[in-house]
């Protein structure tokens, strides 16, 4: 074909091309011809009615497939002078065809204002939505919380997995979990709540998201050898929690509110917080590993519980604490003490030991000299929070709180700093105050003390019923006085003086005095109930 | 204004022109407010009691000046409300406290 389009003439527009079909005499003169729009109307036309119809409109008509026409010789001949092509046809390549009308405005007149390579686009002035890249450990832990979502598997098992970090997307997938139950003849349908288990042991997470804390069906957690240092004050609120794995981390201190978990309505019944390189005291408390077991403990009034609900299972008594740090709520550390400078010796001061002889009660050690400023800030503190505070606990409700940051000019570095230490606190669930459970952002006052924990459990070596045995959840010396950190919002909240005995969490009654457990009354009212 | 008994109530002007009437006591919460305001001071703010701040616009003043009140209601009791702020204000706020040096927990309420 293409030897046989060499030899023809040069193509008359308008005309189909077909060099089998006779050509058409055109009926219009060819400068509208080349028009492709219809031919203009005049009112003197005649009434374009369909009587009077004679031809339809002209249009090209071409037979055959494309490539055996050509049109680069054809298509334009208003302008294409008539162009012999030897031999065989070269590729068309793409051009512009300036008057085409393709591109318009692209003459080439204009290419000056438009630069040959874009810069990079201007950053947007308001923050853009990050969505966050997951790591492909944590994409598997996905799909497997996915998958047991749908098969109603109530254990999680990522051991060993490489998870180096956790996002709260992630865990949030756990909160939908649904115990889906078995259906068996004769068995009345009940429902009951599902007792997740996660075992995210021997990987290498190093902060917990706080989402995990709001799970509240978890009832088994294991966290065992990962990199964590600190953990979250919220994990006080997993009151179903019954076996927590905290061991083999970097853990420096336990945060107070994990005492919440003694509750007496809480489920714990398995705790591990060891080995982890705890913060030791510098001065050695009593000896503490004395009459271990040996003598049980008796109950006052013959009347031991009535119902094992309200049992505790988990003792826990002051031994003493550090000097407290104070913080303004910039975060600047007024005080002489400071945790952050004791964290790489691991060993801490202790300004106050509490007064293991006068066990229950309370009395104010007169040995004891704490700080002289923060003595005269607590006589004329306030409940009321700095404005600052103030305005931080607002930003740390909204969910804005990580964008404010994008907002803070350089001068402010300092708030900037604030407000980014927010934005991870809140990601892992938020500060309390210990004492007055008030949100906080910045806590005023900042100390450790040492607590000695012993589980709590009915004796049946003794052979009759009431009597109970405390024991150590660790023999190891160092391991007996486990550091807790206390979080203050103000002064009024600051470390008070307080009895050394043995404390019965909330919601449990009862007090001892020496290895004698009372539920009632005490036998002489030689003190005030020093326990709720 | 008579330096042996300054006047009970103190005014602070916001950059646009509103005037905030505020009880001397509850102002000097701000220790730039209290050294502004200082009678000892030979400042003008402090003959006249009025403090004009250039750079807080009024909608921000006002919610320092329900600050001072608020910290000053509440100064001694037990159970303080949370104050309520709103989100839009909260970084101009942040930066207005910071600078009014409001970062003290331990305020002294004599």
């Amino acid at each position: 074909m293409d030897q046989e389009d060499v030899s023809l003439p040069p193509l008359i527009s308008g005309v189909s091309h077909n060099p089998r079909k006779r050509p058409r005499q055109p009926r219009l003169s060819s400068s509208l011809s080349v028009n492709s729009s219809d031919p203009a109307i005049f009112s003197s036309d005649d009434d374009p009615a369909l009587d009077n119809y004679v031809e339809g409109r002209q249009k090209k008509k071409y037979i055959g497939s494309w490539y055996k026409h050509d049109p680069a010789s054809s298509s334009d001949s208003t302008f294409g002078e008539p162009t012999v092509a030897l031999g065989p046809k070269p590729k068309r390549t793409f051009r512009r065809d300036f008057d085409s009308g393709v591109f318009l405005g692209s003459d080439g007149t204009d290419s000056e204002g438009v630069p040959e390579v874009l810069d990079n686009p201007a950053k947007p002035r308001l923050p853009q939505v990050v969505i966050p890249k997951i790591s492909p450990a944590e994409q598997k832990l996905r799909d497997k919380i996915e998958r047991c979502l749908e098969t109603g598997d109530e254990a999680i098992d990522f051991w060993q997995m490489d998870l180096t970090e956790l996002s709260n997307d992630t865990i949030a997938l756990l909160s939908q979990f649904t115990h889906i139950p078995k259906i068996t003849k004769d068995v009345a349908f009940e429902q009951k709540e599902p007792e997740l288990k996660l075992y995210l042991a021997q990987n290498r997470l190093m902060r917990l998201p706080g989402a995990l804390f709001d799970v509240t069906y978890l009832t088994t957690l294991s966290l065992r050898n990962n990199k964590l240092t600190d953990v979250p004050p919220a994990i006080g609120k997993m009151s179903n929690l019954q076996q927590l794995n905290l061991s083999q981390n970097r853990i420096r201190n336990f945060p107070v509110e994990l005492l919440d978990l003694f509750k007496a309505n809480s489920r714990l019944e398995g705790l591990s917080l060891f080995p982890n390189p705890l913060l030791l005291a510098e001065q050695p408390f009593e000896s503490l590993l004395d009459n271990v077991g040996e003598e049980p403990f008796q109950v006052w009034d013959g009347a031991p519980w009535k119902t094992t609900e309200n049992l505790p299972r988990f003792l826990t008594r002051r031994l003493g604490r550090s000097p407290v740090q104070a913080t303004e709520s910039t975060g600047k550390i007024t005080s002489a003490f400071s945790i952050q400078s004791i964290m790489d010796t691991g060993v801490v001061s202790v300004e106050h030991f509490f007064n293991a002889k006068h066990e229950s009660h309370g009395s104010p050690n007169p040995s004891e000299e704490p700080d002289v400023a923060v003595q005269q800030q607590t006589a004329s503190s306030t409940r009321v929070p700095s404005l600052v505070e103030a305005v931080m606990r607002s930003a740390h409700r909204t969910p804005h709180l990580g964008e404010m940051v994008s907002y803070i000019p350089d001068e402010l570095s300092h708030l900037r700093a604030l407000c980014d230490r927010a934005a991870v606190q809140k990601d892992q669930g938020g500060l309390v105050c210990s004492q007055c459970r008030r949100a906080i952002v910045t806590p005023a006052l900042e100390w450790i003390e040492w607590r000695e924990i012993r589980s709590f459990s009915e004796s049946t070596r003794f052979g009759r019923a009431g009597k109970y045995r405390l024991v150590p959840i660790s023999v190891r010396r160092d391991e007996i006085n486990v550091p807790f950190i206390h979080r203050a919002c103000s002064l009024r909240c600051g470390p008070q003086e307080q009895h050394a005995g043995w404390e019965f969490p909330q919601g449990t009654r009862g007090r001892t005095i020496g290895n004698i457990f009372y539920t009632g009354p005490l036998p002489s009212e030689e003190g005030t109930p020093s326990n709720q | 204004m008579d330096v042996q008994a300054p006047s009970k109530y103190v005014t602070l002007i916001s950059s646009d022109g509103f005037e905030f009437v505020v009880l001397r006591e509850a102002a000097m919460v701000s220790p730039i407010v209290k050294g502004m305001l200082d009678p000892k001071s030979q400042f003008a703010e402090a003959k006249h009691a009025r403090c004009v701040f250039q750079e807080i616009s009024s909608i921000v003043l006002d919610k320092i000046v329900e600050y001072f009140h608020y910290w000053y209601r509440y100064r001694n009791s037990e159970d303080v409300p949370d104050m309520d702020i709103p989100v839009e204000i909260c970084l101009e706020l942040l930066a207005a406290a910071d600078y009014l040096g409001l970062d003290h927990v331990n305020l002294n309420s004599k």
